[in-house]
């Protein structure tokens, strides 16, 4: 009988590959979301502000 | 917008969540060890899915991007750039996994195969697309140029499939092949199947928020547009 080759290291290597790969890129979706949901706030708030101030002048 | 994320995708990214979690239970305590490879070949699954969705990925960016340049919405430019980065992180997690699986198997990390030569060449492709929408500033410049681009870098995606159908080859051909060293029983057959099926539907998640991310991106950019104006 064949024995089957002890391999068990470049498996664990291979899933960390695509659990790390993965979650990478979803943690890459989550910062560019939070960094835009900001910016855009900030956006609102200064074109809110020069409307204001033209109404004022 | 709405900046909440929709109840309908809350609930797809826990299902995906739990299928995938599922999926593993089956890769790693349900499905026998292939008697070859050893326990490396578990890789095998996940590598199937990912390559897979990578290059389905791509067709959808070329798909989207021809109805773009048809009916030039915004929504499909949207599509077809989300379709392009998520495949191309798909393909990447593909080929890190497939050098590692080689490395016991082909006793070498990499080497110039028709497979992978062919699918560096698809990932290079859009790795390019990446870079030349990040180099265009103009708009509606840069939507019509990376849409022709995604269309042509298509053609990548046929070459890399068949590039080992007909041609000597030390990748094994896993759909509609027959590769001697390769033992896949029924039940590894359906464990990939699920792979495939589970890795599609988590596929479809992380593009739902990769569009929303889209077009929060262009909502700052009409703002922008908007502020410029108002400075003027």
């Amino acid at each position: 009988m064949t024995e089957i080759p002890n391999t068990l290291n470049y498996m664990v290597a291979g899933f960390l590959v695509v659990v790390i790969g993965t979650l990478i890129y979803i943690g890459s979706l989550i910062v560019r979301w939070k960094k835009y949901s900001k910016l855009k706030v900030e956006l609102e708030n200064l074109l809110d502000h020069s409307k204001k101030q033209q109404k004022g002048n | 917008m709405n900046m909440q994320i929709p109840k309908k995708l809350k609930i797809l990214d826990w299902f995906s969540f739990f299928l995938i979690l599922f999926t593993c239970w089956l890769i790693f305590y349900k499905t026998p060890v292939e008697m070859n490879m050893g326990l490396v070949q578990k890789i095998f699954y996940f590598h199937v899915a990912y390559a897979w969705i990578g290059m389905v990925s791509f067709l959808v960016a070329a798909i989207s991007a021809i109805i773009f340049l048809r009916k030039g919405l915004f929504i499909y430019d949207a599509v077809t750039e989300s379709a392009v980065e998520i495949g191309l992180v798909f393909t990447l997690i593909a080929i890190i996994t497939g050098s590692i699986w080689a490395r016991p198997i082909w006793n070498t990390w990499w080497t110039w195969d028709p497979r992978l030569t062919t699918t560096s060449i698809m990932a290079l492709i859009y790795a390019g697309y990446l870079f030349l929408r990040g180099s265009l500033d103009n708009p509606e410049k840069r939507r019509k140029i990376t849409s022709i681009y995604s269309i042509i870098g298509c053609l990548s995606v046929p070459l890399t499939f068949f590039s080992i159908r007909g041609v000597r080859s030390i990748h094994p051909v896993v759909f509609g092949g027959d590769t001697p060293d390769f033992n896949m029983d029924s039940q590894m057959l359906r464990t990939m199947l699920i792979a495939i099926a589970v890795f599609s539907i988590f596929y479809i998640a992380v593009m739902w928020h990769r569009i929303r991310l889209a077009e929060l991106k262009e909502e700052i950019e009409q703002l922008k547009l908007t502020s410029e104006e108002d400075h003027d």
